[in-house]
């Protein structure tokens, strides 16, 4: 759209020297010459107060020529960003011309009726819309041939000489093309999909003030683009869900965990030939979780599947049920790193932001039962979750501590009202699971555990003895990994419902004891 | 029992009546506030609150019903209004009981004093407009449905009409009409009505109001003294102390059947560089602040001298003059619906709508 852009950019100065507004006297002008989109010949001073932004309005001769006309005419004109006022000759008072000036309005006078004036100039502004429709048209069969969302967005940034494009979900860039402006830049912005979704996506243009397009033509260019980025965005979803069934239906085919890989081929073999899986290939499986089943939105998938491109293109994702699974070909071990890093850089921030986790299965040397690498990449996600949204796990990461992320948290609840009644009922429950789940972090180290928790040693102490009192087992050693283990899972529940307050502390400097009150 | 109004609450009456009208040619209300003030050296001049009537009792309104020609050019013999209440009593069949005034401004915020001396009935610290207004039919009676008709007039040279007419606009035209014809001005006495419909829709206070607003004026102090009591007593606010630095007169026509002498002013606000306009006919209607609408009728626009804290009459105004333009709220009736329909700009010719129409 290079030649629309400047050619059919129309401005008071242009129209002032060989225009329809040649025949105006000029009664102030601003110093720089305003844009011109449209022109209004208005009859009601009312109606200026709907008029667009860099629109001529011009007085229409029955509305008077009275000062005070000209001058509520110049301060609405003023409120809507007019490009100019035209009023009829006539003698005008330099305080109306100062008001114009005041107020940074063109004010233009005709002689005559000044209907012909609005007559000319929107004959002028219709033929250079007419070319601008023209190259609209043009720039809309252009985009509808490119079947990729990647190609339409290049499209649309070419158009605009490269301006950067971005499609964007919820806060979170799915998709991109041009060049990224480092100097302030409008941005002009469009919703796409927005009726398959609560959240609509944004094709965003980042436009450089500095640069010479009509802010205008650059919105119609996205709207005309948009039905074009649906559509491959749509055509692209569609694809990958078809090329995603083996991965999906790998996940219904009942497999004994302890089994190996030959024989899980040997009972699905027709299948598995069927899906395409072959045995002797090696992979590692990646697992996208979100936090809660009841937090789904079903234009994730397709949100994730273009976010899953900026890792591999070859191997589409599947949702399955609690997540999203890939099953990636890696034939050696820096490859399943550089996999793993790669998911960190390039999806890390965007799953934060989306509330999900993702963990991956372990590489191995030899091929290994498909369904087992999904068991561990899933159990990696619901481990990286735990830690938090964005978090991205490697099975073969995992730690021992890792069990307590799959501790069923009510049944351990359960069994401490059962068995700890007193400590579940006391009005200071919480400081002491605190200090008693420290001290045994600590493998009994009392100033160790006071140290962790900021405070005396004193104090630690004088919480433990609660603790004891209120009937926690702390001296049996035959219990304390089950009193651990309780802890440790009072500690989460305690977390997770605090976690936007700051529970009462005492500070180590501090010998005083405060009672929650619950 | 009303208040027996002094020699110098008639005096502070004048400066009040002339403020809130900042008239074109304040003789008029000065040569009356004279006689006024001599009359009542043999004669007490009782005010009265519409509440110390009974609600049948008859009251009227008395007032200047001018079309061209300064009162003070051709001054009335003394007779018309006395031979205007007469007129309506005969054509009533009832006596009326007490006045109240046309207007809370102006000549006609103080005509009434007079009469009330001449006749002997009391004067209700009441009106219809609770400013001034060009026209007859642009009273809150009116609003209120209460009839304007009949009509008494007496012209300058003594000759009498009786208007019935029940469309308060087509009294306006025929009452127009008669004083053209009566040569310029006439007395007229109009809006009968029981003390009963005048304590509903009429404006209270208003003689009372005048004095008080002339009680700040007259005194020795100063300018910004004066501002503050009356921001303190009637709201006011000071839109800008301005220097003129253009007048236009009579530059246009008037709609016909409207009064007026249109003018416009324009002022610098040398400290802010704001421009400020005042549109006029016969009172001031519009006030834009750089093209915005600061004040519109009915809000009531008045100009002090910004030295000496005196009312500046329109016609004195001179370029290098610097003024205060003070906006007062009118009466809370101007501001509904039907009051706005009667008195926004739109019914003075300017097709603006006054800024709080959305909120009638």
């Amino acid at each position: 759209m290079r030649r629309s852009k400047s050619e059919n950019h129309l401005d008071v100065a242009g129209l002032l020297a060989h225009g329809s507004l040649r025949g105006t006297t000029p009664l102030y002008l601003t110093p720089s010459s305003a844009a011109i989109d449209g022109v209004v010949l208005v009859s009601q001073l009312d109606a200026i107060q709907r008029v667009r932004p860099n629109t001529v309005i011009v007085l229409s001769a029955e509305m008077g020529s009275g000062g005070w006309l000209v001058s509520a005419a110049l301060r609405h004109a003023w409120e809507r960003k007019a490009s100019a006022v035209v009023v009829a000759g006539s003698t005008y008072s330099s305080a109306v011309i100062g008001l114009a000036e005041r107020l940074g309005i063109t004010l233009l006078a005709a002689e005559g009726d000044t209907s012909g004036i609005a007559l000319a100039l929107a004959a002028e502004i219709g033929a250079a819309l007419s070319v601008v429709d023209a190259e609209l048209a043009r720039f809309a069969r252009a985009v509808a041939k490119d079947t990729t969302l990647g190609a339409v967005l290049k499209t649309i940034s070419r158009e605009l000489d490269g301006v950067e494009i971005l499609l964007e979900y919820d806060g979170v860039s799915l998709a991109s093309a041009g060049t990224p402006t480092r100097e302030a830049a409008e941005i002009i912005t469009v919703d796409v999909r927005g009726s398959n979704s609560s959240v609509p996506s944004r094709l965003t243009a980042r436009v450089p003030r500095s640069g010479v397009h009509n802010l205008q033509l650059v919105r119609s260019i996205l709207e005309v683009a948009t039905p074009s980025v649906n559509a491959a965005w749509l055509l692209g979803d569609v694809l990958d869900t078809a090329r995603a069934v083996p991965t999906a239906a790998l996940v219904g085919l009942n497999h004994d965990p302890g089994s190996s890989w030959t024989t899980f081929v040997e009972r699905h073999r027709h299948l598995l030939f069927q899906l395409g899986w072959r045995g002797e290939e090696q992979y590692v499986a990646v697992w996208i979780r979100r936090a809660s089943l009841e937090a789904h939105r079903p234009e994730l998938t397709a949100v994730l599947r273009l976010l899953w491109r900026k890792v591999t293109v070859r191997s589409p994702l599947a949702e399955v049920h609690g997540g999203w699974l890939a099953l990636v070909p890696v034939g050696y071990q820096e490859a399943a790193d550089q996999l793993e890093a790669r998911i960190r850089v390039r999806l890390g921030k965007s799953l934060e932001e989306l509330g999900l986790g993702a963990g991956l299965s372990r590489w191995r040397e030899e091929p290994a039962a498909l369904p087992n690498i999904v068991r561990e990449s899933r159990l990696a996600a619901e481990s990286a979750l735990s830690t938090g949204p964005g978090t991205v796990a490697g099975f073969a990461n995992l730690d021992v501590a890792a069990a307590a992320t799959f501790v069923d948290e009510d049944s351990v609840l359960l069994v401490a009202e059962l068995t700890l009644p007193l400590l579940m009922a006391s009005p200071d429950r919480d400081l002491v699971i605190a200090a008693a789940g420290a001290f045994l972090d600590h493998h009994g180290s009392v100033s160790l555990a006071a140290s962790s928790l900021d405070l005396h040693r004193n104090t630690l102490q004088t919480r433990l003895n609660r603790a004891r009192e209120l009937g926690v087992p702390l001296d049996i050693p035959a219990k304390l990994l089950s009193v651990h283990l309780i802890l440790s899972t009072l500690r989460r529940s305690i977390h997770n419902k605090t976690s936007t307050a700051n529970p009462g502390q005492t500070r180590k400097d501090s010998h005083e004891f405060p009672v929650r009150k619950l | 029992m009303g208040a027996l109004l002094t020699a110098e609450d008639v005096r502070h009456l004048r400066t009040g009546a002339h403020f809130l009208a900042c008239t074109i040619d304040p003789t008029a209300i000065y040569v009356y506030a004279e006689m006024i003030e001599k009359a009542m050296e043999n004669r007490a001049l009782e005010l009265i609150s519409i509440d110390e009537l009974a609600p049948d009792d008859l009251v009227v309104a008395i007032g200047m019903v001018t079309q061209g020609l300064f009162i003070a050019d051709m001054p009335p013999v003394g007779d018309e209004f006395i031979g205007c209440i007469r007129a309506i009593e005969a054509n009533l069949g009832r006596q009326v009981r007490a006045i109240y005034s046309l207007a809370a401004a102006n000549i006609n915020g103080i005509v009434p004093l007079m009469v009330g001396l001449q006749s002997s009935l009391p004067v209700i610290d009441s009106d219809p407009m609770g400013r001034v207004f060009p026209l007859i039919s642009q009273t809150t009676l009116n609003i209120g449905h209460v009839p304007i008709s009949p009509i008494a007039l007496m012209g300058v040279t003594g000759e009498r009409a009786v208007v019935e007419a029940h469309n308060p606009q087509r009294a306006e035209t025929l009452v127009r009409a008669l004083v053209t014809e009566m040569g310029g001005w006439a007395a007229t006495a109009m809006y009968p009505c029981s003390a009963g419909q005048m304590r509903e829709h009429g404006v209270h206070g208003s003689i009372s109001r005048m004095i008080r607003i002339g009680e700040i004026l007259d005194a020795e102090t100063s300018v910004d003294r004066k501002f503050q009591q009356l921001a303190e007593f009637l709201g006011a606010t000071r839109i800008a102390r301005a220097r003129v630095s253009h007048v236009e007169g009579l530059s246009r026509p008037s709609d016909l059947g409207l009064p007026a002498l249109p003018s416009s002013v324009t002022l610098v606000d040398e400290r802010s560089g704001q421009i400020i306009r005042l549109e006029i006919q016969n009172e001031i209607l519009l006030v834009l602040v750089d093209g915005a609408i600061a004040a519109a009728v009915p809000d009531i626009v008045s100009l002090l001298n910004s030295e000496h804290g005196t009312v500046v009459n329109i016609d004195d105004v001179r370029v290098g003059d610097v003024i205060d333009v003070l906006k007062i709220t009118a009466a809370a009736q101007w501001y509904s619906k039907a009051g706005l329909d009667l008195a926004e700009p739109k019914a003075f010719g300017i097709p603006i709508e006054h800024p709080r129409r959305h909120h009638a």
